[in-house]
Order: C-alpha cells, then sequence, then structure tokens
C-alpha cells in the first residue's frame, strides 16, 4: 500500500481498536514510504485523538481509551524497530505526572483527564490514589515532568494540594514544575489561593489548561 | 465470630492483582457476561418494562461476583467468595431495618416494582456545608418534610476557625458532626431520628470515632460504608464494618451507583451487572442493608442529552432488579448535575424519583456531583421529590404510564442543560431562618408540580 493508505490503515485500525490489523499494517510500513513521524503522528495519535472524541460524546468508554494508549505504545514500539527515526521525533505535548492526594481514594476524575491527556498527546505517568507528595515529587524528577496535576476529592484532602505548592518551594523546585488542579471541592478561586499554576474543571478543561501551561 | 473479621482474612490472604489488570478484566468481564445473558435494550423505553431481564442481570451478577471477586484496593488483593456464598447472600440479606428511636423509630422496606405503599425517606446530607449551616438545613428539612426515615450527615472543610486537614482533627469533627445532628434534631422537636455517618474522611479511626459517646452515634444510628466504583473495597471499611458490627449498628448503606462511561465499568449495560453485584458484595464485605441501586453516567456534568434514555433505562433495570429478584432494600438517588434550584435541575430530579419510586426505590435526593460547599441540596428539592413519589404511588403509576410520562416531558431539556457554574447557594434559593423558598425556586417547584399534575399525578 502507499503511504496515504498505510496511514488509513493505521487510523482505521485504531478506530476499531484492532491490535492485528495495526501491528500487520505496521509491517508494511517500508514498503509504503511513510516517515516515523508521519506513522505515529498522521495514523496513530490522529486515530487516538478521534478515540478521545468518541469518548466524549459518549460512544466509547474509558477502557476504550486505555485500550487505544496500549495499542498506540505497542505500534510505536514496534515501528521504532522498523523504521529510522534519528532526528525525527514524535510530537509530544510533555510530560505529566497525575494521581489523587494522600488519604483521598477517589479517582474516576482523576483516570478520565489521565486518559484524555494521553489521547492529546501528553505523555502521562498516572501515579494512583492516596499519593504523598513525595510520590509526587519523586515521580517528576524521575521522569523529568512538566506538569504535576493533584486530583482531591474530600473536603480534607484538598489541602495536600496546598502542601505540594509548600513543599516544592521550600525545597526550591517551585519553578521547575506547573501545579495542574482539580477535584470535586477544587475551584479556580482555590488554585489561586493556594499559587497552582492551573485548574481544569473537568477533563477537557484540564487538557487545554494542561496545554496552555507548557507552552509557557 | 464477627463476620467480617473474615472478609478482612480473605483480604490478606487474597490472590495479588495489579490495579490496571484488574481495571480491564473488570470491564473484559463485564461485557462477556452482558452477552451471554443479553442486557440489552431492545425497546426505546426510558424505564423498563420487561421482567424476563431482571433475572438475567441477576445471573449475570452472580456468575461475575463468585468468578471475579472484589478487589481490595489499599492491599491489591481479590477477596473470592463462591456461588453458594453469593446465592446465599442474596437470600440472607435483611428486607427491613429498624431505626431512631421513640417515637421516631421506623422501619425500613424492602420495596417492590409498583409497590403501593408509600416510599421511605432519606432526608438531607451527603454534600459538603459549613458546620454552622447545618442546625438550620437540619431543622428545616425536618419541618418542611411530611416524613423523614433518616438523616445523613455533612462533610466540611473547616471547624472552629480551624482546616480539617489531618485524621486528628478528622476524627473531632466527625464527633461534631454528629453533635450538630443530635442537637438540631433535639430543637426540631424531633431527638428519635436516625442519622447515618458520612465520611469526612474515610479512615476507620474517623469513621468510627462518634461511636457510643453521648452526643454521638447510638446503635440505632447508621453509616455509609460504600463499595466503590470499579468494584473496590477497602480494608479500612472492612475494620470500621467489625467495629459498627459489634456496636450493633444495622443501618449501613452503600451508595455507590453502577458508573459508566468513565469507569472500566464502561456500558451501560455493564453498569448494570456491576450495580447488582455491588449489593451482594456490599451486604457480604460490609453488612450493609440499603443500597444505591441506580446507573449514572460519570459525565453528568457534561449535559449530554442524547445519553439519557439509555442511562435511564439502565438505572431502572438496576432499581427493578433489586426490588423484584432480591431482598436488598433500594435507594435511587434522585441528584442532579445542574444548577441548584433551576427548572432544568428539578425536572432532572422528577425524572429520577419518578423512575425510582415506580421501578420500587426508595427516595434519596443527593446532588451528583460534588458541588462547593453551601451549594449542595436545599429542603425545597427533598419536599418535591417526596412529593411526587407520593403522587406516583397514590395514582398507582405503571412502568409504562411512567414511561411515557418521563419521555414525552423530559424532552424539553434537550439544548438546555447547561453544566453548572458552580455558584448558586442554598441560601440563594431558600430562606434558612424563616423556612421559606425564595423565588424563582419556589416558582420553578410549583411549575414543575403544575407540569405533572397534567399528566396525571396528583398533588394536594
Amino acid at each position: 500500500m502507499n503511504k496515504d493508505e498505510f496511514i488509513a490503515e493505521l487510523f482505521d485500525g485504531m478506530q476499531e481498536l484492532d491490535e492485528e490489523r495495526i501491528m500487520k499494517a505496521v509491517e508494511g510500513a517500508v514498503g509504503s514510504g511513510v516517515s516515523f513521524e508521519e506513522a505515529v503522528n498522521d495514523g496513530l495519535a490522529r486515530g487516538i485523538r478521534k478515540i478521545g472524541d468518541r469518548f466524549e460524546t459518549g460512544e466509547l468508554f474509558l477502557p476504550h481509551l486505555v485500550m487505544a494508549g496500549d495499542l498506540m505504545d505497542a505500534a510505536v514500539e514496534k515501528l521504532s524497530g522498523i523504521l529510522s527515526h534519528e532526528g525525527e521525533t514524535v510530537s509530544s505535548s510533555g510530560t505529566v505526572i497525575i494521581g489523587t492526594v494522600k488519604d483521598d481514594i477517589h479517582e474516576i476524575g482523576k483516570n478520565i483527564v489521565a486518559l484524555m491527556l494521553r489521547v492529546s498527546g501528553f505523555k502521562v505517568i498516572d501515579v494512583g490514589v492516596d499519593v504523598p507528595i513525595s510520590g509526587f515529587i519523586s515521580a517528576a524528577e524521575s521522569n523529568n515532568a512538566q506538569i504535576i496535576g493533584t486530583s482531591a476529592l474530600l473536603t480534607t484532602t484538598q489541602f495536600e494540594q496546598r502542601r505540594l505548592v509548600e513543599q516544592l518551594e521550600s525545597q526550591g523546585m517551585r519553578d521547575k514544575y506547573k501545579i495542574l488542579v482539580g477535584g470535586g471541592q477544587v475551584t479556580e478561586s482555590w488554585r489561586e489561593k493556594i499559587g497552582a499554576d492551573g485548574y481544569g474543571k473537568d477533563a477537557n478543561a484540564a487538557v487545554r489548561v494542561a496545554i496552555d501551561l507548557v507552552k509557557e | 465470630m464477627n463476620r467480617f473479621v473474615d472478609i478482612w482474612d480473605r483480604a490478606q490472604k487474597g490472590q495479588l492483582v495489579g490495579e490496571k489488570d484488574w481495571n480491564m478484566g473488570l470491564f473484559k468481564k463485564l461485557s462477556e457476561l452482558t452477552k451471554k445473558y443479553d442486557i440489552t435494550r431492545k425497546k426505546d423505553e426510558w424505564i423498563n418494562s420487561d421482567d424476563e431481564v431482571l433475572d438475567r442481570v441477576v445471573e449475570a451478577a452472580v456468575e461475575f461476583l463468585s468468578t471475579t471477586g472484589v478487589y481490595c484496593r489499599d492491599l491489591g488483593r481479590v477477596i473470592r467468595f463462591s456461588e453458594e456464598e453469593v446465592r446465599q447472600a442474596i437470600e440472607s440479606a435483611p428486607s427491613e431495618v429498624t431505626v431512631g428511636t421513640g417515637g421516631e423509630q421506623r422501619t425500613i422496606t424492602h420495596m417492590d416494582i409498583e409497590d403501593p405503599r408509600p416510599r421511605h425517606v432519606l432526608g438531607a446530607g451527603h454534600v459538603a456545608f459549613s458546620l454552622k449551616m447545618i442546625p438550620k438545613i437540619v431543622q428545616n428539612v425536618v419541618k418542611l418534610l411530611p416524613r423523614i426515615d433518616y438523616m445523613e450527615g455533612f462533610n466540611f472543610k473547616e471547624i472552629e476557625g480551624k482546616e480539617i486537614d489531618n485524621i486528628g482533627i478528622a476524627s473531632y469533627a466527625h464527633i461534631k458532626s454528629i453533635e450538630a445532628h443530635r442537637h438540631s434534631l433535639e430543637q426540631a422537636g424531633k431527638p428519635g431520628i436516625a442519622v447515618a455517618l458520612y465520611p469526612i474522611s474515610t479512615s476507620p479511626i474517623c469513621m468510627t470515632s462518634p461511636i457510643g459517646l453521648e452526643n454521638g452515634l447510638r446503635p440505632s444510628d447508621g453509616v455509609m460504608l460504600s463499595i466503590l466504583p470499579d468494584f473496590k473495597v477497602e480494608s479500612g471499611f472492612i475494620t470500621s464494618a467489625i467495629i459498627y458490627e459489634e456496636f450493633g449498628t444495622r443501618l449501613r448503606v452503600n451508595g455507590c451507583d453502577g458508573f459508566c462511561g468513565g469507569t472500566f465499568a464502561g456500558s451501560p449495560q455493564n453498569a448494570i451487572v456491576e450495580n447488582a453485584a455491588q449489593a451482594m458484595a456490599a451486604w457480604l464485605c460490609y453488612g450493609d442493608v440499603l443500597h444505591n441501586v441506580t446507573v449514572k453516567h460519570t459525565d453528568m456534568m457534561g449535559c449530554k442529552f442524547h445519553l439519557f434514555g439509555d442511562i435511564s433505562w439502565a438505572s431502572s433495570v438496576a432499581s427493578q432488579t433489586a426490588a423484584r429478584k432480591t431482598n436488598f432494600i433500594g435507594l435511587a438517588d434522585g441528584g442532579y448535575a445542574f444548577e441548584l434550584g433551576t427548572l432544568e435541575s428539578l425536572k432532572a430530579m422528577a425524572l429520577k424519583i419518578i423512575r425510582g419510586t415506580v421501578s420500587g426505590a426508595n427516595v434519596w435526593v443527593i446532588r451528583n456531583f460534588s458541588p462547593p460547599i453551601d451549594c449542595g441540596v436545599s429542603p425545597m428539592d427533598i419536599l418535591l421529590a417526596v412529593e411526587i413519589a407520593d403522587a406516583v404511588v397514590e395514582k398507582g403509576l405503571t412502568r409504562e404510564e411512567a414511561d411515557s410520562l418521563v419521555k414525552d416531558w423530559v424532552q424539553e431539556l434537550d439544548g438546555k442543560l447547561v453544566p453548572p457554574k458552580k455558584g448558586i447557594r442554598v441560601t440563594d434559593v431558600f430562606d434558612l431562618e424563616n423556612g421559606k423558598p425564595l423565588e424563582p425556586h419556589y416558582a420553578n417547584y410549583m411549575f414543575v408540580k403544575e407540569e405533572l399534575s397534567k399528566r396525571g399525578l396528583p398533588f394536594h
């Protein structure tokens, strides 16, 4: 198949979440004349963004986002072994650490935001729930993150978001990361009060804010 | 021995499973089962009228729980039950629970589909209010409602000028919350109404701190111990169950919906099966006797009207399964995601109450999402919910009639739903000092009643 057909096959395979179809297509990458960047960005990444759109309309569900993300990882890894990509980079919006703060086990919102960030091109490290401040910071350090995102649903746990900002300040690391906050009781005025950089009232807003934060 | 000690034991010794594997396994298994048992919406119904699907839901839920188990999130292990244990749980779960004391003692009972008896009412709670607001909320709810079976607690952010930001002060806050309820109910002339603790913090120390204190929780009170979304439990909740069991608390409430969309259950059909299994698991793991028997989409603030029919049907199946096929006492939350006191929010609530009532669930009015503090629920909303439930029962509305009513009426919401701006406070819609609704909340309340009255529901 030619380049356009190859890219379309990756896109369509992603819509079907069909691993076999995508991997079979990838084997023909060299013959199509496609570059690594074109395959990943125009085929797979565009496909995963469409998956995100379909999730937003209620056609697909959270597990489909996970499958799409895993499928993309597998396809990119296989393409790396087939197509040269020296000097070519996969477009990435940045790296985000995301988790629910200590003593809070709510994760629905956090899960959705994590996956929507991923389909929007961010590298996302989900550190889970009930995460101490040290967990966020060490994950950010070891992954060279640009953004630390914290979710808190309980009235008692959102104070951890403020403690994270304070801890980064005390360690002289505040300027190293952008802090994104969200959760049931969290508001824009809370963000301002604690000196965080961004607030997402829902998943879409969180993605928009994250995109703006990495541009700053 | 206290049966929840065995649950802790199973959690401690259960198979280790990574959380991502559990999550994706949940979706895979539920999807297989909804296909195997044909849990599908075959007609354009917003309220289910097919009894055969209810049998299949129960079988799917039994197979799900007995083959998959429940995930203890903090230990990363699976708690398993045999099929015999699951079926026995359905048989052995109590169909009634007595709560409260003195003249306010109530027996909350299981209801059937289209049950001719008035529904039980849970009044207020489940959202964040300032501690100083609690007395006025409680007193107004008690005075306004024709009846209440129990009240649910609130959570709040600060107490006596100090932020609640650690387990120590959270334990203190739990104690003071129940104390505030006790005093408020006394002042309202109803000291015996049961109070169910709503967690400010989910640590077992906090969850059990008010037990046995002079103005704390009595055995005739209750506690919310919920199964978590994606079919998970916490060891801390099991510990709380052990303690509450010894204390003699029978009113234990599982508040978790069958969530679809942004959870690993995925589809509304999967969420039906998950919700049915949640009630079984909640009884087995925590001793819960009241259960939230609804399905909800996680994007409730997205106001996507085209999802309403699917979700409504799924929610009605969840309620009806509990009502017709089990002893579980069902609660259908009538809460909503739109701005407090608006016409849209009251109409959305009315849909849920009509659906829940005709499907055999009791009345529970909470907000669908976590509103900011003091924006949670108005006493007028709960009154409207009770009045609608009573009208449905008095009319003897059938599922088919309810389906026609809601489908026709709720279509008007299409295109008009607006995500809340998180600003309208209860004091903007209700005068707590004088016990009266404010405009336009009152006008909206009357409009909804008039519209439903034109459609045949009797209001007095």
